[in-house]
């Protein structure tokens, strides 16, 4: 390189609007290559037509929108978006209130607390699998939960766990919020001890009763970290798929067919990849939107925190 | 699939079940063997013709099976032999109580082989609730067994231009049959696959049941059988049509092995798969104590290993069925053929939807998967099936 160039370069290298974007480079150039790459391959295949029984992608004619024309109209899709949703809601809400309620009960220091906490988390960390088989057994016809349920009642209960549509999908929800509770639960528990002690001092020093300490001080500090294990819980339930295909495969009938099991069917069992990839990008902006409205609803609760804060302070110290 | 867009090479031999030979050829994946089989001259000639249609697809040599899955009925014996039940049993239906020629006499012995715990049943008093029957009916399985009793009904489930038969009254009273023999199936039966069926069929749960042929010997030798010596094997019933009786039995899965396109050793894997699945090692596999290969051949009939592992009641039986097998569907796109259907039978099976409207849903999904395949391309591709004598001499092409 000619001498002049070089300078020319380091001088340009040096300015701080270039330098601080430098170490940006490889950075943003990896995660283009992971996520541009496969979206617009993506995109590419959703406009063909293309099964794995025709040979290789780049033979595959071209199909212009009618995947997604077909994925508009294709009432399993739309019912599987719906059941997703419904599943993703039930659970999520369950598990933010279970994991919530545990989470009051053991944020404080008390004896045997560690063992608690170590139990409640136990199954979060088992594999999916061997949760899909435990629950299998357990909800069989005469199975344990169906004996504890009948020795509770006085009555013979034969609750078709897996078998009935209604009882089938109570049943992946079950599953699923023996699951993950925990990580609702460990959220809320870090958030609870996370608190900043005075306002709840400043509140019972004024005569509030542990209802009111709850109410008024702790639940609104402790919103944004609910919001926190809402979205992120709900990100994770609408993509489940591997306790509803151990347990049910998705029936009876499609009583558990969530979106993933659809979307995985249509590629890899009925071979229909444009179908499936144009059927995800719809779904991609589905979820999109429900994602950037989780993301505002955090930015908003944070912003009415951070505002709320020297109000608040300024409240107690007039009083 | 993957290797069909990966192209690795890494493998030499696909082994799946008999329904995905037509898709993997389509899909170039895998190779005819026709030229190493004109060489090799292997030993087909004892295989009955339907299965081995079943390694063929438009005609050419795709695959070698080892495992003749075909359905098979097995029925509790010791229930039958009670003495007053049987004399009861004839008084209200007019026959001796057996193996059912026809799907209505199997019901009608459902119909009366169960009774609830504690009921005094022709001298027995039941320690637990007997079940008239047993029968395939989850996702992912209902439909396989729909298919061998829809074949009884002498009907392709296809004419020659792709048009679905079977919303037809074939397909109707196919699943018409199937509902009401639900009602003598335990309640959880909807759910359940082999894990569940098996041993509570093993536990004297249940009067009888249509299973993969490995259910006799479960219930004779698993831990813990309560029916071990009790359980007679029959040819799976059938339909009378124009006065005839039609039995079929389905292959339900089947285990089937191809050669990679990709492999770099083609010749070789061929050469293996001949001698693997051959008379010879393919015997002695089905003969293992602790395998899972059914008997096919009737040679196997005369190797005494086999002989001594199933005893010649199960053997001859199973060996018709092998006989009257049909195939599940062999066509390019199957999985979302018979998809629509499990869907809708299940809807049917649930009393969501009548079996009318189950069969016309199904018809209709068949259609639209056709013209999205390629009609001409599947048109072609049945042909070969139809001619072949896949489905017998059923009728409606």
């Amino acid at each position: 390189m000619p001498k002049g160039t070089e300078r020319r370069l380091g001088r340009w290298l040096e300015r701080e609007s270039v330098f601080r974007l430098v170490p940006l480079v490889p950075v943003q150039g990896l995660i283009l290559a992971l996520l541009a790459v496969p979206f617009v391959l993506t995109l590419y295949i959703s406009l063909l037509r293309w099964r794995l029984t025709r040979g290789f992608w780049t033979a595959a004619p071209f199909g212009g929108l009618s995947n997604f024309a077909d994925a508009l109209g294709d009432e399993a899709l739309l019912n599987s978006i719906v059941r997703t949703f419904v599943f993703a809601g039930t659970a999520v809400a369950l598990e933010v209130l279970i994991g919530f309620g545990l989470a009051l009960l053991t944020y404080r220091s008390f004896r045997g607390r560690r063992v608690y906490l170590t139990i409640f988390l136990v199954p979060m960390m088992i594999i999916p699998v061997v949760i899909g088989y435990n629950f299998s057994m357990l909800l069989i016809d005469t199975g344990p939960l169906n004996s504890v349920l009948g020795l509770l009642s006085g009555q013979d209960i034969r609750i078709r766990w897996l078998s009935e549509y209604r009882a089938a999908q109570v049943a992946v929800v079950l599953a699923d919020v023996w699951q993950w509770t925990p990580l609702t639960f460990l959220i809320l528990v870090s958030g609870l001890t996370g608190l900043p002690p005075d306002p709840v001092r400043a509140a019972q020093v004024m005569g509030a009763t542990r209802w009111q300490v709850f109410r008024y001080v702790q639940l609104p500090l402790l919103k944004p970290v609910i919001v926190i294990a809402l979205v992120v819980r709900t990100m994770e339930a609408l993509k489940i798929f591997d306790l509803p295909m151990l347990l049910t495969q998705g029936g009876p009938g499609n009583a558990t067919e969530t979106l993933s099991i659809f979307l995985w069917r249509n590629a890899w069992v009925f071979n229909k990849v444009s179908y499936a990839a144009a059927a995800s990008l719809l779904v991609l902006v589905l979820f999109s939107a429900v994602i950037f409205a989780s993301i505002w609803l955090l930015r908003r609760e944070r912003a009415a925190l951070e505002a709320d804060g020297p109000r608040r302070r300024a409240e107690w110290s007039r009083r | 699939m993957a290797e069909a867009v990966a192209k690795t090479g890494e493998y030499d031999i696909f082994n799946h079940q008999m329904y995905m030979l037509p898709d993997a050829a389509e899909a170039g994946v895998v190779i005819p063997l026709d030229e190493y089989a004109a060489r090799g001259k292997p030993s087909f000639d004892d295989i009955p013709k339907t299965l081995r249609n079943e390694m063929y697809y438009t005609g050419k040599l795709y695959s070698f099976f080892t495992d003749g899955d075909q359905t098979i009925l097995a029925l509790r014996q010791d229930l039958i032999e009670l003495a007053p039940a049987r004399k009861a049993f004839k008084a209200k239906f007019g026959w001796e109580p057996g193996c059912p020629d026809t799907w209505k006499r199997w019901e009608e012995l459902a119909s009366f082989f169960n009774g609830k715990k504690g009921q005094n049943f022709y001298g027995i008093t039941l320690d637990k609730d007997l079940y008239g029957a047993q029968e395939y009916r989850s996702r992912e399985f209902g439909y396989r067994w729909w298919q061998g009793r829809y074949a009884s009904k002498n009907k392709l489930m296809l004419d020659r231009n792709m048009k679905p038969l079977i919303s037809g009254p074939e397909g109707i009273e196919a699943t018409r049959e199937m509902v009401a023999l639900t009602t003598y199936m335990p309640k959880d039966i909807f759910g359940w696959g082999t894990p569940q069926n098996y041993p509570f069929f093993a536990q004297g749960n249940s009067f009888s049941i249509v299973a993969f042929p490995s259910i006799v010997g479960y219930a004779q030798k698993a831990q813990g059988t309560l029916v071990s010596g009790k359980v007679r094997s029959c040819v799976v019933p059938g339909t009378i049509v124009g006065g005839k009786l039609i039995r079929r039995s389905v292959q339900p899965a089947g285990t089937n092995y191809m050669v990679s396109r990709y492999s770099k050793h083609p010749e070789a894997a061929y050469w293996f798969l001949q001698w693997f699945t051959g008379p010879e090692v393919g015997n002695r596999a089905i003969a293992d104590p602790d395998g899972f290969w059914d008997p096919f051949r009737p040679s196997h009939l005369r190797d005494p290993r086999i002989a001594a592992k199933y005893g010649e009641q199960f053997l001859h039986v199973t060996l018709e069925n092998a006989k009257i097998a049909v195939p599940m569907l062999p066509l390019q796109g199957n999985r979302e053929y018979l998809d629509a259907l499990d869907v809708n039978l299940q809807e049917a099976f649930h009393g969501r939807i009548t079996p009318e409207e189950a069969m016309k849903r199904t018809a209709r999904a068949w259609d639209k998967t056709t013209d999205d395949i390629g009609r001409t391309r599947q048109m072609e591709a049945w042909r070969h099936v139809v001619e072949a004598g896949s489905y017998f001499d059923a009728e409606g092409y």
